[in-house]
């Protein structure tokens, strides 16, 4: 196997495991590494995750499950980062230690790190010798992919190598894939709508009416827009598949951060609405850390400000709308 | 002398022929491939390009040669439309041939040692005049106030094992002199450079330039042809293994700051020749070493502000007639200069490979976490080594965020920088309705209350010295002092020693403002590093 063909996936959450079967199903090579030994094991002994993956009864044969970073990175230029998580620093240091500067690296993670909302390409670039990086997001559903619905994503680098790379390992026949140059405002756009998702959570659960809905989402975006600017962020981006795709798919089918909403409407906050937030709600930790960031740089963000407060506890839900209808100071 | 005669620059008269086939050779055949891949419009596009603008340029002169020029231009526009792809060949590899020996200089030992030693206005003269009876007497100590710091030994080893591109800061065109009297002082060898035209002109420098080793940069001419070769040339040098000098901001800093904005074009030569050498089987390691140059005065800061300020800055690149052309200004600047404490400072930041690695004495690439990277890795493609054009941009633009991030890192901050901001940023605060154009005319015979200046210097002082701690900048020794008292008077001393006005006066126990664009050409040295988007907060 040369180099040139298949990708290595570097993670083993859904969106690893579900591409990774996909485009061994294709026949060509995935080399697929599991940060846990345990999940290793696991996989290469019963080659499925029913905890992950339960519409896969077994993953397809091309799949080879390895116990050594380096082999990724002998078998693959391509790498599929997935399920980073809030704290990535140790396992982009491994990563560090295997891939080097002929690597090409798409990552998968929509959080943003630090006080300076770092994306994980900046990180990947601080742990690691890669300097050509990309990220893949957008509205994607590994059991639509797996049932044949079309489904579309977003890959973004100023890499048009590594772009074509990527399309040419995920050429599935029900997978749009749409490029970009701008990889911090397609990583930033995914991450930051999940403000506006729970902010429509909560209108929508006080059921407040379309005109409410889509006012918001289209002032939120505004502010997003102006915080992106701040980070060399195209606003573009914003209204692509990562950014406005991502945020119509949650509020019609009810992602994590939406769900959030809804939680807080219905009069959650503080130390319990932490406890009962769903696991993959990202806005929670974000919010504070946008606002402050905001406040440094001399931003407006009054959804963000508001929402801040609310989940605090400092003012009621409704604080939304209110904020909503007040003309603009 | 021994290391220095290893340096290829002693080489340059011998090479020159090579260079200029080679430089020839190369732009001559990458634009025959592009025309015949389709990826350009082809050579008649291109000569037509460089017609157009040479037409442009020469058609307002009323100078005879000029004029034969313009007419020379205006046949070969003519005819390239009519003759056949072979003789456009012929023509555009004869203009690139008298491209490529206009641009490269020549090398004059004998004018370096004299540059070096003897010559009172040369080199050493201006900054090292050791051996100098009387004439400039102020000078004979200047060499001793003149700090050279940083990787210096580092850079001496990289010079052995590869081409050093030095990327310095730019005010002053004082800087090529002295970054010259800086590597020889510093025992590392002699570097090539680009220098704009003026300076091939102005009485002082022209004879240095002309024969030490640097290339002519005419920047009036803007076709693509023309910068391809004057790339390609400063390309071969390096592949060559040349040591290069370059100003990565492409002028004199108009603004006071350091600069963030960087010319790529030229920083990507490096690593185009770091590949080409891989691609011939014959590697050669490229270091780039940032070079910041500190000043607490400027020679031209008059001209160079009122220059970044006016709102035509249609010929903002190129001004002929600044204080450097005036003898008796520099004569003065350098007469005051030795009245200081500390009149400038040289520092040579870590190296980096043209990936933005750092390198260390052995020429090893590292990443962020010290580990030891393969340079050669980011060029490699799956048949080899390979120049890929927008990969290779990209490579070069965060070269280029890193460089400029070395230069925040490793500016010095002087009395004059912090004193400045104080007072610019208590103007603003002072007159909330006044825009930036306001303050700089009606900012001038306004007093401050010394109490209010001292608690604004004090604050700046603070977050300054946390952040040379942190690694962040680095300070001059009365700023890292943390006496407020001391920053002010010396500040003031240097505020009235050279400048055509004074720019902050005692005044009692306060101060008069002076000439306000020139303090907020000193005052933009400290911002970039987030003091006003604090003392804001802090005032309001």
């Amino acid at each position: 196997v040369t180099r040139t063909q298949g990708i290595g996936i570097i993670g083993d959450d859904r969106l690893a495991l579900g591409f990774a079967h996909l485009v061994a199903q294709r026949g060509r090579s995935v080399t697929l590494f599991s940060p846990s030994a345990e999940r290793r094991a696991a996989l290469r002994a019963e080659r499925a995750d029913p905890g992950a993956l339960p519409e896969v009864g077994r993953l397809d044969d091309g799949v080879q499950v390895v116990d050594d970073l380096q082999e990724v990175a002998r078998a693959s230029r391509l790498v599929l980062l997935s399920g980073l998580g809030a704290a990535p620093e140790a396992a982009l240091e491994r990563v560090g230690e295997a891939l080097d500067g002929s690597h090409q690296v798409v990552h998968a993670d929509h959080l943003l790190h630090g006080e300076q909302l770092e994306t994980a390409s900046a990180l990947i670039r601080r742990y690691t010798s890669v300097r050509q990086i990309g990220v893949a997001a957008g509205p994607l559903h590994i059991g639509e992919l797996l049932a044949g619905k079309p489904n579309a994503c977003e890959v973004a680098s100023p890499f048009p190598d590594l772009l074509k790379r990527f399309k040419r390992a995920l050429d599935l026949p029900n997978l749009r894939i749409y490029e970009s140059r701008d990889l911090v405002g397609v990583e930033l756009g995914a991450a930051l709508v999940q403000i506006v998702a729970l902010a429509i959570g909560i209108t929508d659960a006080t059921e407040a009416g379309a005109a409410a809905h889509a006012t918001l989402m289209v002032r939120g975006l505004a502010e997003l827009c102006r915080v992106g600017a701040a980070l060399d962020a195209s606003p573009d981006s914003f209204i692509g598949l990562a950014g406005l795709g991502n945020l119509l798919d949650g509020a019609r089918r009810g992602s994590p951060d939406y769900d959030l909403g809804r939680l807080v409407a219905g009069g959650v906050v503080g130390e319990v609405l932490r406890q009962r937030a769903p696991a993959e709600a990202t806005s929670l930790r974000l919010i504070p850390r946008v606002r402050a960031f905001a406040r440094e740089r001399d931003l407006r963000v009054p959804m963000t400000a508001t929402l801040d407060e609310i989940l605090a506890g400092r003012i009621t839900p409704d604080a939304v709308l209110a904020e909503l209808m007040s003309p603009s100071r | 002398m021994s290391e220095l005669a290893k340096s290829r620059l002693f080489d340059l008269n011998r090479q020159r022929d090579k260079i200029i086939a080679t430089v020839e050779e190369r732009v001559v055949s990458n634009h025959l491939q592009a025309a015949w891949d389709n990826r350009s419009q082809g050579l008649e596009y291109v000569l037509n390009e460089a017609a157009y603008f040479e037409m442009l340029r020469l058609e307002k002169s009323r100078k005879k040669r000029h004029k034969e020029q313009y007419a020379t231009w205006h046949d070969l526009a003519v005819k390239v439309g009519q003759q056949a792809e072979d003789e456009n060949a012929e023509l555009l590899a004869s203009l690139v041939r008298d491209y490529a020996r206009d641009i490269v200089g020549t090398f004059n030992p004998w004018v370096f040692r004299l540059a070096t030693r003897v010559i009172p206005f040369g080199l050493n003269a201006f900054f090292n005049a050791k051996r100098l009876p009387g004439l400039l007497s102020e000078v004979h100590t200047l060499s001793s106030k003149v700090l050279v710091h940083g990787e210096i030994e580092r850079l001496q080893r990289l010079s052995q094992r590869g081409s050093l591109v030095v990327v310095p800061t730019h005010s002053s065109n004082m800087d090529s002199i002295l970054v010259g009297w800086a590597l020889e002082s510093a025992g590392l060898p002699p570097v090539t450079y680009g220098a704009g035209k003026n300076l091939f002109r102005a009485p002082l420098t022209a004879f240095f330039m002309r024969n030490l080793g640097a290339y002519k940069v005419d920047r009036r001419l803007r076709h693509s042809l023309y910068k391809d070769v004057l790339k390609t040339v400063s390309q071969v040098f390096i592949e060559e293994g040349f040591h290069s000098l370059f100003f990565p901001g492409g002028t004199r800093s108009r603004s006071g700051g350091v600069e963030q904005h960087l010319k790529l074009g030229l920083l990507g030569s490096a690593l185009n020749a770091f590949t080409e050498r891989l691609k011939l089987g014959r590697p050669r390691r490229v270091y780039i070493c940032p070079l910041t140059i500190n000043y607490h005065l400027v020679l031209e800061a008059e001209t160079l502000i009122d220059d970044q300020l006016r709102a035509d800055g249609r010929h903002r690149y190129i001004i002929e007639d600044d204080e450097f052309s005036d003898l008796g200004r520099v004569v003065q600047f350098a007469s005051n200069t030795m009245r200081m404490d500390n009149p400038l400072c040289l520092h040579f930041a870590p190296p980096m490979d043209p990936f933005g690695n750092l390198v260390d004495d052995a020429g090893e690439s590292h990443d962020e976490r010290g580990r030891r990277v393969d340079p050669t890795r980011y060029v490699e493609t799956d048949g080899g080594y390979a120049h890929d054009v927008a990969r290779d941009k990209e490579y070069t633009r965060w070269l280029g965020e890193r460089v400029a991030e070395s230069f925040r890192q490793h500016t010095l901050l002087f009395s004059v920088h912090v004193v400045a901001l104080a007072v610019f940023e208590l103007l603003r605060m002072r007159h909330r309705q006044w825009d930036l154009f306001n303050t700089l005319r009606f900012g001038r015979g306004e007093l401050l209350d010394g109490h209010a200046l001292a608690t604004v210097c004090e604050h700046l002082l603070d977050w300054m010295r946390a952040d040379a701690s942190a690694g962040k900048v680095l300070l001059g020794p009365v700023v890292a002092s943390g006496d407020v008292r001391r920053l002010l008077d010396e500040a003031c001393r240097y505020f009235t020693m050279y400048h055509s006005a004074p720019l902050l006066l005692r005044r009692g126990d306060d101060f008069e403002v002076g000439h306000v664009p020139t303090l907020y050409f000193y005052s933009n040295r400290a911002r970039g590093y987030g003091y006003t988007r604090r003392l804001r907060r802090g005032l309001t």
